[in-house]
């Protein structure tokens, strides 16, 4: 990326193993990344690709047994006074790397929940069930913002009249079995922007829910991004999020990101076959072949390889329909700059 | 919320009735009564014609009528029951010779002590050592506790209870039996004698405690290696929050959910549990008072135990299910 200033979040060859009795998953294995202020970057990816393990460890709430063997993840703060009063001034106040800290210690929490926050997959399992909602989102306040309890609920009801909650006076008090899904949903972006975080990472926040929920949170988040400022970035498998919420996209497979590009780019010009494979994947309402008949959904052949085994030289190849033999089961690929911001790690751009 | 409790309180009427009645059915059921083994007890004694007295008017028809023995069961049931409701009267122990209540009172005060320290001991150290042992999973501290836990589980509490008298007498000279000094035994109450008690009871309390705590400790950890995971814990380290004060804010505090059910069987257990181990080490509980009733079919204190029994399971029960409610909004109460 060339556009350096007014970086949020930078990740530099990130990687995040899994030390097993079986072997190490590289569950992240070399990741680079970059996130301006303001900016909705999405990540996509299979199941298994380590897209949501990449999300936790930017937070530093990396699952366990997994650790940051090494890479930096760069964060660019800026007080929070010039947080809120000028997105767009360029500059910060301080540079930190987040996988120099301890996860546990009070610098990282101090971090998490102010300015990095998260939301996750399933708005049910993701409240405590016997607390209710205001203790909860409240607890989150207290610990970032120098208020009283009284203050804190005030925010609090505030945030749920963000995220239009219904009559958040007495939902908040509510528990979260006692939500719907979208609510819940509602609830915990409510939770989530409670300290106006600079960073906002959501990982598959619409998966669990149904359809037209979905389209209404989505729709939520947009608009909440365009009145509070903050960065996204969006963990997803479902491409046409993507193309809903982003502006730029990575590609992620196996631990590795195969191509970035930006979102228009990706779509109308996807370098990297894998990239081709899943464009061609989405199913499409009256997409016909040449001679006029419906075409049958394209699918990836095989499966993501398993995590202990993972196959030499470029990961893809096995899977992959435009594979080099000789070249491509030998040698790993480097990643490559193919347009303005458009990276890709293949042989056949090299 | 409050109708609940009172709905549940009124449904454990009918139980209680219910329980009574079944209490009194089982205390009968073993063929014949106290008097009959009395009647055997003075023909080994005082020879057959003794016995045929006894029998025919004298000692045992005055008991025999005056409780009622000959009636129909029915009639001495209700003589019974209202006995207890209205009067608070347990009846006669035949074989001791006074009342139940003054029999039972105080060993049952003796008990209650006694089994709540042993509990409040077990969930002290029990769920903090629980908790760690979930926390830092498969660490040597967990291999330890772990190891110590089963070694609690298979050793049973009345053996421990004789080695460690072996090991006091043997090496210390002292015998470590009892719940008092012998001096204060039959004495008044007074605070010499409170301290007394407390100098005693730490012993049995250990030797109580340890297979509940070692059982317990296994419980926590395993509800809580279930808890560890959920997302909601993610979502609280998401927040920042500090990870001690995160463990027992949520996974814990919903992993103790279950202990909440077991108080059903705690109450009754803090009666008539640790019997062998009270037994071996001579302990003034109810424990052996109630196994010596039921051995010599001495009938009405025998039923007042188990009546006491039942009511207490029902009344625990009853406690559980409000705790739980309110424990846990999920548990729906309409």
């Amino acid at each position: 990326m060339t556009e350096n200033n007014n970086l949020l979040l930078e990740v530099k060859d990130l990687r995040t193993h899994f030390p097993l009795r079986l072997g190490t998953v590289r569950a992240v294995d070399g990741v680079d990344l970059n996130i301006r202020y303001g900016q909705t970057v999405g990540v996509v990816g299979e199941s298994g690709c380590g897209k949501s393990v990449m999300a936790r460890s930017v937070m530093r709430i990396e699952p366990t047994p997994g650790r940051i063997m090494s890479g930096e993840l760069l964060l660019y703060r800026r007080t929070a006074e010039k947080r809120k009063s000028d997105i767009a001034q360029p500059g910060f106040t301080d540079i930190i790397d987040m996988a120099q800290l301890d996860p546990k210690g009070p610098e990282a929490r101090g971090i998490r929940g102010a300015e990095i926050a998260m939301i996750f997959q399933e708005p049910m399992a993701s409240f405590s069930p016997v607390h209710t909602i205001a203790w909860q989102i409240i607890e989150g306040i207290l610990i970032h913002q120098d208020v009283d309890r009284t203050e804190a609920r005030r925010i609090a009801i505030r945030m749920l009249e963000q995220v239009s909650m219904p009559h958040p006076e007495r939902i908040i008090d509510r528990y979260p079995h006692q939500l719907s899904g979208g609510m819940r949903q509602r609830a915990m972006i409510a939770m989530a922007l409670s300290c106006q975080p600079s960073l906002l990472v959501a990982d598959e926040p619409t998966t669990a829910l149904d359809v037209t929920t979905q389209a209404q949170i989505l729709t939520l988040m947009r608009e909440l991004q365009r009145d509070l400022g903050m960065a996204i970035m969006f963990i997803t498998h479902d491409l046409g999020v993507v193309a809903k919420m982003t502006e730029y996209v990575y590609v992620m497979y196996l631990g590795k990101i195969v191509e970035s590009a930006s979102v228009v780019d990706l779509f109308h010009d996807a370098k990297h076959p894998y990239t081709e494979a899943l464009l061609r994947s989405i199913p499409q309402l009256g997409r016909r072949t040449h001679q006029g008949k419906a075409e049958p959904l394209a699918v990836i052949p095989g499966g993501v390889p398993d995590p202990f085994s993972i196959p030499s030289g470029c990961p893809f190849h096995p899977r992959c329909h435009r594979i080099v033999e000789g070249v491509c089961n030998v040698r790993e690929p480097t990643s490559i700059e193919v347009g303005e911001n458009h990276q890709v790690r293949c042989v056949l751009y090299e | 919320m409050l109708e609940y409790i009172i709905r549940r309180i009124l449904l454990a009427i009918p139980t209680l009735i219910m329980i009574s009645i079944i209490s009194f059915v089982v205390i009968q059921l073993p063929p014949g009564d106290f008097l009959t083994s009395y009647i055997a007890q003075i023909r080994s004694e005082e020879g057959d014609l003794a016995a045929e007295e006894a029998a025919e008017g004298g000692r045992v028809a005055v008991l025999r009528q005056r409780y009622g023995l000959d009636q129909p069961l029915p009639v001495q049931y209700w003589r019974w029951i209202t006995n207890i409701v209205l009067r608070g009267d347990f009846g006669y122990s035949f074989e001791q010779k006074v009342g139940v209540r003054t029999l039972i009172w105080e060993r049952l005060a003796l008990t209650i002590v006694l089994s709540g320290t042993t509990m409040l001991f077990t969930w002290l150290v029990a769920i903090p050592i629980g908790v760690l042992s979930a926390v830092k999973q498969y660490s040597l501290m967990d291999y330890f506790f772990t190891t110590l836990g089963f070694l609690g589980l298979a050793i049973p509490n009345f053996l421990l209870a004789l080695i460690l008298m072996w090991v006091a007498f043997r090496y210390f000279d002292t015998s470590i039996t009892g719940l008092f000094s012998s001096h204060y035994i039959d004495a008044p109450w007074t605070w010499g004698k409170v301290l007394d008690l407390m100098k005693h009871l730490w012993l049995p309390v250990l030797i109580l405690g340890m297979s509940g705590s070692a059982s317990l400790i296994r419980t926590m950890r395993a509800n809580l290696l279930d808890e560890l995971n959920k997302p909601y814990v993610e979502t609280a380290r998401a927040k920042g929050v500090k990870e001690n004060t995160l463990i027992w804010r949520y996974p814990v505090r919903v992993a103790l959910n279950p202990f909440v059910s077991t108080i059903g069987w705690a109450l009754p257990a803090l009666v008539s549990g640790s019997t062998i181990v009270s037994i071996v080490l001579s302990l003034a509980t109810t424990g052996p008072l109630l196994l010596r009733a039921l051995i010599s079919q001495d009938m009405f204190l025998a039923g007042a135990f188990v009546l006491l029994l039942s009511t207490l399971t029902v009344i625990g029960t009853l406690i559980s299910d409000i705790l739980l409610v309110v424990l846990d909004p999920r548990i729906a109460y309409e």
